[in-house]
């Protein structure tokens, strides 16, 4: 690795991001064929080398150089670990089409909404039928906020049926999801006797729809990102063959 | 059927071979970042394209001769070069992008 006038931490820096990117490359190629394992090794390796002596001559700054190598390994772990796959599988290219994946995120979207939905109905019903009978003579935060939330990701899972506004409804369904499922665990404390026992008697209820909640945002947002960026594709000479992979930097 | 990294790659690559004979991987890279003024592209991404498009016969690989790369006191370089089908795989790709006929809206 060269590395020109570099001296103390930052020479370190950038010697500890390479580092990195090494063990990084040695753990992904690990078990698979030595011939393949050693070319994207050397290859990595000379990318690195590359690298540094480039940004050392364009008089980039260490620190800015080892925060560009770890950037450059840490978004291309997902293409590593396809790679890797592929290599294992020898079936690059035979994955699941952009379509078919497209479809699949509408598929689990459109499902997460369709949730929401049902969790903001049923508050609403346990809201009413406390009001007739007398349970409850106000509508708590929580319920108010659910019965809310599940309006929102009414309108939200209907725009999913929109090819234009689909981002949107994803987006939307990111924040209603983040929110209404502890939201309706604490709506339920005041809403349901049966409720009420086994919140009390399972602390890690409530962080546990949080949680879900998280899942499903994260979810949701990449399937707005996915949508509002969608990879496009361009046809090959016929003598090419057809590729499929990751579509991103 | 190309995605945007391997159309990018042909074409910065027919950029780069009339001057060099051939490109390798780094200089890819800062071709590609030069060009969009985007961050430099990460490894995963452009190694695996590569390693595709070379599997698909668009571009051809091989190390260089490691005298040349001690001489140098740096790690060999895979050398690439873009083949005629990756040649006439860019220009058809490029075309239909003029014509607009290919379009994300075509996936969704």
């Amino acid at each position: 690795m060269t590395g020109g006038d570099m001296t103390g931490a930052d020479d370190r820096a950038v010697e500890r991001a390479a580092r990195s990117t090494l063990h990084w490359t040695l753990r992904y190629t690990s078990g698979l064929d030595p011939v393949v394992a050693a070319d994207r090794q050397e290859e990595i390796l000379s990318d690195l080398h590359e690298q540094t002596a480039w940004a050392t001559e364009a008089g980039i700054g260490e620190r800015a150089t080892a925060r560009s190598i770890r950037a450059r390994m840490l978004r291309g772990i997902p293409a590593d670990l396809g790679w890797r796959r592929a290599q294992l599988s020898g079936r690059e290219g035979i994955r699941l089409s952009l379509p078919r994946v497209d479809g699949l995120l509408l598929a689990a979207v459109a499902a997460i909404g369709v949730v929401q939905v049902a969790v903001g109905a049923f508050i609403a019903a346990r809201q009413v039928r406390a009001l007739l009978i007398g349970d409850i003579s106000w509508v708590p935060i929580a319920a108010a906020l659910t019965i809310a939330l599940g309006a929102v990701a009414l309108v939200a899972t209907a725009l999913l049926w929109h090819r234009r506004m689909r981002p949107w409804g994803a987006a939307l369904l990111a924040v209603t999801g983040l929110l209404i499922f502890a939201q309706s665990v604490e709506a339920l404390y005041y809403l349901s006797a049966t409720a009420l026992l086994v919140i009390n008697g399972v602390p890690w209820l409530e962080p546990a729809a949080y949680a879900i909640g998280t899942g499903v945002a994260i979810l949701c947002i990449a399937a707005s990102a996915q949508w509002a960026n969608p990879a496009r594709r361009f046809p090959a000479a016929p003598g090419a063959s057809a590729l499929t992979g990751e579509e991103s930097r | 059927m190309l995605l945007p990294i391997e159309l990018a790659i042909l074409d910065a690559g027919l950029t780069i071979q009339p001057r060099e004979g051939s490109f390798f991987g780094f200089a890819l890279a800062r071709t590609l970042a030069e060009r969009d003024g985007s961050a430099l592209v990460s490894h995963g991404t452009l190694y695996r394209a590569l390693n595709r498009m070379d599997a698909a016969g668009l571009l051809e690989s091989e190390w260089e001769a490691p005298e040349l790369a001690e001489a140098d006191g740096r790690p060999r370089r895979r050398l690439y070069r873009v083949t005629g089908a990756g040649e006439a795989a860019f220009r058809a790709a490029a075309r239909t992008e003029r014509r607009g006929t290919v379009t994300g809206e075509a996936l969704a």
